[in-house]
């Protein structure tokens, strides 16, 4: 049974080397265990360049199998490349929860990467209000300003 | 003669006015874009400036001294263009973060715009609003007139400077002097003025001190883009008559940048001719010619938005034996091919012909049509779509310069294959053709690719006819995008679609980039 769990990823992973990706998603497709479809899933289409469709998959995965390790390294990692800080921040905490030793040195550059990207939306954030804020500000003066230079002088 | 002066500051003044206007939005490009949003938050900025500055001018005008007020908003208003072009990065980069991607920046992309025109434009063009009332009570007072011929004088000859100002904005300052020279030209001919003012005013007691905060600005005020990314080579940068643009080098690549702000370029290049690696728009072009493989002989296409030459360069490295690239390539900047020319390999060849300076949708109907491929390429930034190219009347006229069998491809920014935009010019090319459209997804990419064929059909992405290509690397592109979910059919429907009366390009682009981040938030398992 195990043979033949990895025997459909160790097909779908030959056809993505060889460049048929359509294969290897009719390969995937094949798998009857939900958790292993969506991994065989997760990895045709991640390597086929499509993000969305393979966080899709990885989530869908994860409804079924929350703790599974690979999935949740996948979606944090695919989250990561789409900058989808939110969804990233989700995966990893479980991945951290799940993962082993091994993926001491992967969590821990996805942790990095993560804070990056919260930096970087923080920081577009606080632009955005910053701008709000100016903005704002200018059209008070500009009221002030119309309402005291229109005043008739005596 | 008394008149003549005051007349000529106004003059110099309107001039001024116009130049700060036009060159206000290519300050800005880098950071912001060159949409029609920028444009419009621009001139409402300098609009309602210039109003509150007509307001307070007219105040001023009441004091006994209105030349002595004159000179002073002249000195502050020269001061305050010297400082615009040392101003323009850290103002931008307290709104818009470095490396910003695209689908973050829908909220900068608006309010960050006009903030910074607000804290950059504001100063200048208030203080230039008082010129006009100024100069009307003082020739007035000096010339006995009615208020009404004082005023109808100064109006008129600002406004002539408003004019002379627009066409040496466009034509002679920026392409020949770019934006440092320029505001600082304009800083010394206000401060020239103001010099006058304060002579003819006998006696301004802040002379000095405005000499000094002029000749501060003058001298420590330099524009600059916004720094390379990281691990990029700065190889060359030009102010253009359109953009700003610049060549840099990252992992043995270049890429051509147009006043990008946003991770995004107009063109790659890399030594070898072929396919560029995975993410690359340019490899989709060949698809076209790949899966018309019995076609033998010169493949001739029109390129609209040619840039460097990106699609060129991959197509030719791709379309195999017994096949040969031909055509024209349009590129509406001249600067681009130049700098394309000496960094990217773009060459001219009998076959192969590139006309600058010319608008993709005038090209059309000028040159000679009969093409296999029409690749449209001229979508800028991502966020910048001329309508000109996006509408039904473009395609029939892209359609009718093809032939039958010719095919249309498109790179189009957009997030999925539901973007409001992909979709839109999808629809209006699929009704201008009166055929289905394929929209499919770049892989590796946030790039969409629109393929659209005269008079026949577009291989279906889950047939065999569209992946078993002879060019491996293509066969291999083909498969990428032909899994479920990654493509799509898009007919015309019943449903508007863009046209020359009415494309409302801004308002798709606002929702496209608002459903992404949305779609961000929502994102999770």
């Amino acid at each position: 049974m195990i043979a033949l769990q990895q025997s459909v990823f160790e097909q779908a992973r030959e056809e993505v080397r060889a460049g048929h990706f359509a294969q290897a998603w009719e390969i995937a497709g094949t798998e009857q265990r939900p958790l292993q479809r969506a991994q065989a899933r997760t990895y045709v289409r991640h390597h086929a360049g499509d993000l969305d469709g393979a966080l899709r998959e990885a989530h869908a995965g994860l409804a079924e199998s929350p703790r599974d390790a690979w999935l949740l390294a996948q979606a944090t990692e695919v989250a990561l490349a789409l900058h989808h800080g939110a969804a990233a921040a989700r995966t990893l905490a479980d991945w951290r929860a799940a993962g082993g030793s091994e993926d001491a040195q992967a969590l821990e550059r996805a942790g990095r990467e993560l804070d990056e990207l919260r930096a970087a939306e923080l920081e577009a954030q606080a632009g955005v209000r910053r701008a709000r804020w100016i903005s704002g500000l200018a059209a008070a003066v500009v009221l002030a300003a119309l309402l005291t230079l229109t005043r008739r002088v005596r | 003669m008394r008149a003549a002066w005051i007349l000529g500051l106004a003059f110099a003044s309107g001039a001024v006015s116009l130049v700060l206007e036009l060159s206000a939005v290519r300050l800005l490009a880098p950071w912001f874009g060159a949409t029609s949003g920028v444009w419009t938050h621009v001139i409402g900025v300098i609009l309602l400036a210039l109003s509150c500055g007509y307001l307070l001018g007219a105040r001023l005008a009441r004091g006994a001294k209105p030349l002595r007020s004159l000179a002073l908003v002249l000195w502050i208003a020269a001061a305050a263009s010297a400082w615009l072009p040392g101003c323009a990065r850290p103002v931008a980069g307290w709104f818009v973060p470095e490396g910003l991607a695209l689908d973050e920046a829908a909220g900068v992309l608006r309010w960050g715009s006009l903030a910074a025109a607000l804290l950059l434009f504001a100063p200048p063009t208030f203080f230039l609003g008082c010129v006009a009332p100024l100069a009307t009570e003082w020739l007035q007072r000096v010339q006995g007139s009615s208020a009404g011929e004082a005023g109808g004088r100064v109006l008129c000859v600002s406004t002539l400077g408003s004019l002379c100002g627009s066409f040496a904005t466009t034509y002679w300052l920026i392409p020949e002097l770019g934006l440092t020279r320029t505001y600082l030209g304009c800083a010394v001919l206000l401060g020239l003025l103001a010099l006058l003012a304060s002579r003819q005013a006998r006696g301004a007691g802040a002379e000095l001190a405005s000499v000094l905060v002029l000749g501060a600005a003058l001298g420590l005020s330099r524009w600059q883009h916004p720094l390379p990314g990281p691990g990029e080579r700065l190889l060359e940068e030009v102010e253009t008559a359109y953009q700003s643009a610049r060549v840099v080098e990252r992992d043995g690549m270049r890429f051509l940048q147009v006043n990008e702000g946003f991770d995004s370029f107009q063109s790659a290049w890399q030594p070898a001719l072929g396919l560029l690696p995975d993410g690359y728009y340019y490899n989709t072009f060949a698809l076209p010619a790949a899966w018309e493989r019995e076609r033998t002989g010169p493949w001739r296409t029109l390129v609209l938005g040619l840039g460097a030459g990106s699609a060129w360069r991959v197509l030719e490295g791709t379309l195999g034996e017994g096949r040969s690239l031909a055509g024209d390539g349009v590129e509406i900047d001249e600067a681009l091919v130049e700098l394309a020319q000496k960094y990217m390999d773009l060459r001219e060849t009998p076959d192969r012909r590139v006309w600058a300076s010319l608008d993709g949708r005038s090209a059309l109907g000028s040159l000679a049509g009969g093409y296999d491929q029409l690749i449209l390429d001229a979508y800028a930034n991502q966020v910048e779509i001329p309508a000109q190219l996006a509408t039904r009347e473009f395609f029939e006229s892209a359609a009718r310069a093809l032939r039958p069998g010719g095919w249309i491809s498109a790179n189009v920014g957009g997030f999925g294959l539901e973007d409001p935009v992909a979709d839109a010019l999808a629809r209006t090319a699929a009704r201008a053709l009166g055929a289905r459209v394929l929209l499919f997804c770049v892989p590796f990419s946030r790039n969409l690719a629109l393929v659209a064929r005269v008079g026949a059909e577009v291989p279906s992405p889950d047939s065999p006819a569209f992946r078993d290509l002879a060019h491996a690397g293509l066969a291999r592109l083909a498969s990428q995008v032909s899994l479920p979910g990654t493509w799509r059919w898009v007919e015309s429907g019943a449903a508007e679609v863009l046209t020359d009366d009415r494309a409302p390009i801004e308002r798709l682009q606002e929702r496209s980039l608002e459903l992404a981040a949305r779609a961000r938030e929502r994102a999770g398992p």
